[in-house]
Order: C-alpha cells, then structure tokens, then sequence
C-alpha cells in the first residue's frame, strides 16, 4: 500500500498519489463500521453508543467479546465516564471511537491502571447512588456530570485518605487515556481533528495567512482592530 | 568513508552489524490506530517510550538491551540508543547539519578547558562545502552569525505561523546574538543528484524512502557500489582487530555471522573503524594482543575516555493566537525553526562556558493539559490542535573523568560471544547544572513573550545518551600521549588503522555532530588515499 502510494510520488502526479492514499482510507472505512457493529453487538458499551451512527472511520480499537481487564459491570462504568469526559457531539464521540476497548487493552498490560480504574469505578457508584439511587452507568447525564466535576483535575491531595482521592486518579487516569487514544483513533483524528496529513505535496505550504495568524501579545489578539 | 575510498579506486569491504533496510518496513505513513492492530498494544507502546526507539515505526533495526546487553554504573544511567541496519543512526535522524565556528575548534584555549580540535575550521571547511553540495543540506540562505558560518544551503521550506511567531518574538527580545532562523537540515528541497525533493509528510525520523532527507545507504552508498570497488557484507558482527605479530600492524577483522553464528576472518591493508562512539570503543577494547594488552591502540589508555554527549531540555506551549486555524497539511519536514547558540554576552556572569543551540517547529499538537471535561474539552483541544510550539536545546557536556566507556568486568558476553560495555556517567556537573537553568530559563522567557498557554519545560535533563550525539572515545590530537588518533583519524599506534565516526571528537560544542563528522570522513578519506598511493600502508 504504501510502496503504491510512494510510486505515485515519483512517478506520477500528486493527484494521483492522493487518489491512492484515498483508497487507503477506504479500506479503514469498511473496518471501521464492522468494528463498530461488532461493539454494539456486545452490548457492553454505555446508551449513548447504542443509537446506530454511520461510522465513517476505524475506532482506536476494534470491540471484543468481553473486556479482558474488567467485569462487564465494571466496564459499562467505564464506558459510562469515558462518555462523559469526551460525549459525542456533532462529531463521534469516544465511546464510538472505542476507547473502552483502547483502555481494557491498556489496563491489561498495566495492572496499576486496572487497580486504580477498578477503585475508581466502585467509587462512583457510590457517590452517585446517594443522590439518584442509581449506579454510574444508569444516571443520568446531569448526575454524572456531578460526580465528576467534583473529581475533574484535582490537585494531588496530602492525604491518601481524602475521601475524593479514588474518584480523583480515576478521573485523572482516565481522562489521559481518552485524549490519549480518542484523539490517536481515526474517527478522532478525521472526523473530529480534520487532520490532513501524510500528503505529498510539491510545496510546503507556509502560514496561510500570516496578517490574520502571526500576532505577539502586545500587539492584540488576531484580527483584533486595535491593532 | 566507504564512498571516498570506493570512488577514489581502492577496494573496501564493508562490514555491517545490522541487515540491509527493506523500503517496505519504513512505516513512515503508519498511524496509531493502524500500529496498535498489526503488534498490539504493549508492543507499540514498548517501541514509544524509553528504552524504545521513540517510534514503533523503527523498532525492526531498534537493539533492545535485552537483545544485547550493556551494563551502566555512576550516577546516571546512560540510555545507549542502537540501531541496527545498513546507514545505522543516518536512516532514522533528523538531519539537522550547521557547520561548527572557527571559534569551536578552539574552545579549549578560548576558555582553558581540554585540548582544542588539531585542526582549523579553514582545514575543513573546503569539505563542509564538498560535503553539503553532495547531499543537499537546507539554511538559511541570509545568514550572518557569529557562532554560525553559513553554508553552501538549499531555500529551506516556508515557516509555518508559530514558527513566524517565534521568529518575531525572539527579533522583539532584542538580545544580542540571539535570531530565530530556519533550520540547517540534510533535506534537499529540489531535486539533487538523482534524488526527488522532499514531499513535506512529516516523517523524516521514521525513514525516509525517497531519501529526500540524507541517509548514507540511499545517498553515498549506491556510489560506492557504482564504483566496482565495494562490497558489503551486512550481518556481519564485528569481534576483534587482529594484530600481525611481526609488526605493530592491523591485519584484519574477525566476524561472526549474525544469522548463522559462523565465525569469519577477513584480512585488510587497512582497517577503518566506524561502528558509532560506544561500539567502536568497545571493538578496540575487545582486541587485545600481546603488542596491545589494554586494546589496540589503546597504550595510553585514551580509548573510551572522554565520552561526551549533549545534555537537553525541551519546552512546549500552545499560541492562543492560533486558536481556531484550521488544521492544513503543514507537516513539512520536522521542526523548520533554529536558534544558533547566543549566551556569549553573558554566559560569564552565570558561571559556565560553552554554549546551547536550540531546534524548534510548530505545528500539530494535542493539549493533554487541558482542563474539564465534556463537549468543552473536545472543543478546547481541537481548536488548539493547529498551535502547538516546541523547542528542544542541545548544550555542550564537558568533559568528566567520570563518564567513560570500558569492557564489562563481569566478563559478561552478548550472543556472540563478545564482551559487553558498562558505560559510566554522571548525570551533570556544576558547568552543567548551571547551563540547564540558563537554558530553561531562556526556552521560558522566549515561550511567555511568545504568549503561549500551558507551558511545560523540562524540570531535570534526560538521562545522558538520550541525546543520541554521544562523542569522543577515540578522541584525535597531535600527542599520541594524550588522544588516539592523528588529525586525519589514523591512530597512533598502529599506521594502518583509522577511526572515521564522532568517537574522534576531542570537544563536543552544542552543535550537531553528524556534518562535522561527515566532512572529517571526507578529509580522513582524502588523506589515507594519498598514503596508500606513496606506499606508506
């Protein structure tokens, strides 16, 4: 695949060469909707992925039949807070981009990060159920977005017995690993990003517009007028 | 080396550690997504992070230390990055190539610090020019530095916009010396000698197929093979030199084929050693002989001293300038920006000598930073993924009786059969110490003036060796009591073998070592020709 494309470099014109990596896409495209049917055929990720999306580019990872590092249970609170951190908007969301499974990968070859995501977990649901009687996975949106604006970028407490301290390495170890592999994904990078990279170009196109975008501090904000 | 010597009618056998690079296992286009389903994810990450190659894209010519092992004792642990292929470092390196100054090969007397180079810049600068119009180095085409001599440069690619800004935020500093300037890269931006240009995908470290960026098996090496004169043998792991015993003489290698574990003797008029700064210690070490009891050559003791490498410290930011430009394929080659060296003017009221150069680009980036969570942090880190800066400064590490190379005492032997190295370091000295804080003081000054949002620079140095510019443990001289070679590479000890890699370095300056070292190959080369032709070898 990649010989073809470089042959399209040399040998041929750009548009050619992009006509190539194109076809490359597709081939993604095609796995990506398979990945995502094979997750929600699983039945394991949270309510927000179950509504059917067209799936236009590969998640990070493919869904398995189970998750190896956790409990379904567990894993459906994951999937829960992994929603939250990154929802989907108008573009796929980390969930549709197959996170989870990225971080059942992860906690697998990690124990700590599975120790402290298990921790984590079982904390949730606890500070959940005292307002809304339901576990992580079930609440609602605007309760467990309670939850976890009261755990979104703590500081490091003194003390390990805080009483937020399992809430706070989940969210933070979490969180890392959503950014981490939602924005490594496909559907992160083309879809959400709109990244336009690998091409081969005959020039290298310089900042495209430098009045609008090369500023210093003092001098305003771009396109400010008091400039 | 190989080249010179090749084109100039003598006949080279070169031997290589590693196999030839297959064009098809650069996976210069790969993605995560794409790398985490063909090895999976331990194995991709295993590649990204220390002691990996930095890039699962490289890891098939990568050397883990569990494939063969090195020890390490002192204060530091030195990080021996090794890769093993036809070209070695030169297929996955950055390219970046400005001369050394006049200044820098008189460093030692200038300030009293160890030997000055045995040789001028007037000595190698008809090679710098020889050796830029042979593999196509980019530049500024203006520039006018003290510590900096221009060369014979191609246009260099167009800044991208948090270049421009840094640009003009180091010209609004107004300190002397200090420019922000492009990049002087072994990249050739038009067509040269049979190579195309540069296409501007971004990965110039992961290989670069086209050799568009200098790599010598793609670039010099196919000369010498047109020549008639050269032969490879790749998966060749070199043991011992041999020693004549009538004569303080080389006679030849002995090698062990990778693959099979066979060994092999070849004899030679010459031998040329040119296996990187640790591994060529390491082979002189391991060639004892009644004549050479410490190694070859190594009768004063100099071989694997003075190892030397650049200590680094890196800074990154956001520009909330950029916020919301559209992400375009401004990939280009890796990093355009360059700041020359320019703590002359006050460097003395620190307390330390010697100077930091400082490599920066812009770009694509991925704020992990980012605050919250939800639709806003999504919105957040795309509408910053076009305004990432970085920058990275290299500073010269003095010598330190404390960091040198030796054969194991263990006695411990790789697969083999051949002696290991344990490879002594300490982390810094005071000189150091108080370069690091000049330097993350100068990356933070340059980054707030800048205006950039969420700027990390590093707290403490890299572990030494991670710089992958280590120098000096064959290091030349004009006292065969105080350096291991003549200025022309050839040891003193023993007039038919020369050492041709950066382990000839007497100093190591801030600047990057792989043109210098390029154009005293080229000199070496010019020089051992001529001795063969008056009969000397």
């Amino acid at each position: 695949m990649k010989a073809a494309i470089l042959m399209g470099h040399e040998g041929s014109t750009r548009r050619e060469a992009l006509v190539q990596i194109t076809s490359a896409s597709a081939f993604w495209l095609t796995a990506g909707r398979e990945a995502l049917a094979g997750q929600l055929r699983a039945g394991v990720v949270s309510a927000p992925s179950v509504r059917p999306r067209p799936a236009a580019y590969h998640p990070i990872v493919d869904a398995a039949p189970s998750p190896q590092a956790f409990t379904a249970a567990e894993f459906r609170k994951l999937a829960a807070l992994v929603d939250t951190i990154l929802p989907r908007t108008e573009t796929a969301g980390a969930v549709d981009a197959g996170v989870p499974w990225f971080i059942d990968q992860v906690a697998t070859v990690k124990p700590a990060v599975r120790e402290t995501i298990k921790a984590g977990v079982l904390w949730l649901d606890q500070h959940v159920q005292q307002e809304s009687q339901r576990s992580f996975a079930e609440a609602d949106e605007a309760a467990r977005n309670r939850v976890v604006t009261r755990i979104s970028d703590l500081p490091e407490s003194d003390q390990e017995s805080s009483e937020l301290e399992p809430g706070r390495k989940l969210f933070q170890q979490v969180k890392l690993l959503v950014i981490e592999g939602y924005f490594q994904s496909e559907m992160g990078m083309m879809e959400e990003l709109q990244w336009v990279g690998n091409q081969m170009l005959s020039e290298m196109p310089g900042c495209p517009d430098e009045r609008r975008w090369v500023a210093l501090p003092s001098e305003g904000a771009p396109g400010d007028k008091r400039r | 080396m190989a080249r010179q010597l090749a084109i100039a009618g003598v006949n080279v056998l070169s031997l290589e550690y590693g196999p030839e690079v297959a064009e098809d296992d650069l996976m210069s286009f790969e993605k995560y997504w794409q790398a985490i389903r063909r090895l999976g994810y331990a194995e991709t990450e295993r590649a990204l992070h220390e002691p990996g190659p930095g890039s699962w894209k490289r890891s098939k010519y990568f050397v883990y230390k569990e494939d063969v092992n090195y020890t390490t004792a002192g204060s530091a642990s030195w990080y021996w990055r090794r890769y093993r292929c036809v070209g070695g470092r030169s297929v996955f390196w950055n390219g970046v190539s400005p001369r050394f100054s006049p200044r820098d090969f008189r460093a030692g007397s200038e300030d009293g610090f160890g030997p000055d180079w045995p040789l001028t810049y007037r000595d190698l600068e008809p090679y710098y020019d020889k050796v830029e119009d042979l593999i196509g180095v980019v530049g500024p085409l203006d520039l006018a530095h003290a510590d900096w001599p221009r060369g014979h440069f191609m246009k260099p690619q167009p800044f991208r916009c948090g270049e421009r800004i840094l640009q003009k935020t180091v010209a609004r500093l107004g300190m002397p010396d200090l420019i922000y300037t492009h990049e002087p890269k072994a990249i050739i931006t038009r067509p040269h000698r049979g190579r195309p240009s540069c296409h501007y995908c971004g990965e110039c470290a992961e290989g670069c197929a086209v050799a568009a960026k200098y790599d010598s098996s793609r670039v010099l090496l196919p000369e010498a093979k047109a020549s008639g004169h050269w032969t490879l043998r790749s998966n060749a792991v070199v043991a011992e030199i041999q020693v004549s015993p009538a004569a303080a003489l080389a006679s030849g290698v002995r090698w062990v084929d990778r693959l099979t574990g066979k060994s092999y003797e070849s004899r030679a008029r010459v031998v040329v050693v040119a296996a990187s700064t640790i591994a060529t210690a390491r082979l002189l070490l391991n060639s004892k002989s009644r004549l050479f009891p410490k190694g070859i050559a190594n009768n004063h003791e100099h071989v694997g001293k003075h190892l030397k490498d650049h200590i680094t410290c890196s800074a990154s930011g956001f520009l909330p300038q950029l916020r919301g430009l559209k992400p375009y394929a401004d990939e280009g080659y890796t990093y355009g920006g360059y700041i020359p060296r320019f703590n002359r003017s006050y460097q003395k009221s620190l307390g330390y000598i010697r100077g930091f150069q400082t490599q920066s680009g812009s770009g694509k980036g991925i704020d992990f930073r980012a605050r919250g969570f939800g639709a806003a942090l999504k919105r957040d880190i795309t509408s910053r993924y076009e305004s990432f800066v970085g920058a990275i400064s290299f500073g010269e590490r003095l010598d330190n009786p404390g960091n040198y190379v030796e054969i194991d005492p263990s006695g411990e032997v790789d697969r083999y059969g051949i002696p290991i190295v344990k490879i002594h370091s300490e982390l810094w000295g005071d000189n150091e110490r108080k370069m690091f804080k000049d330097m993350q003081e100068k990356l933070g000054m340059i980054f707030r003036a800048a205006g950039a949002e969420d700027v990390h620079v590093s707290e403490s140095p890299p572990n030494p060796g991670s710089s992958e510019h280590e120098t000096g443990t064959c290091r030349m001289g004009t006292d065969p009591r105080e350096s291991v070679t003549n200025p022309f590479g050839q040891t003193h000890e023993v007039k038919n073998l020369f050492i041709s890699d950066a382990s000839l370095f007497p100093q190591q300056t801030e600047k990057s070592p792989t043109l210098t070292l390029l154009a005293l190959s080229m000199r070496n080369a010019d020089y051992l020709t001529e001795e063969l032709r008056k009969g000397n070898l």
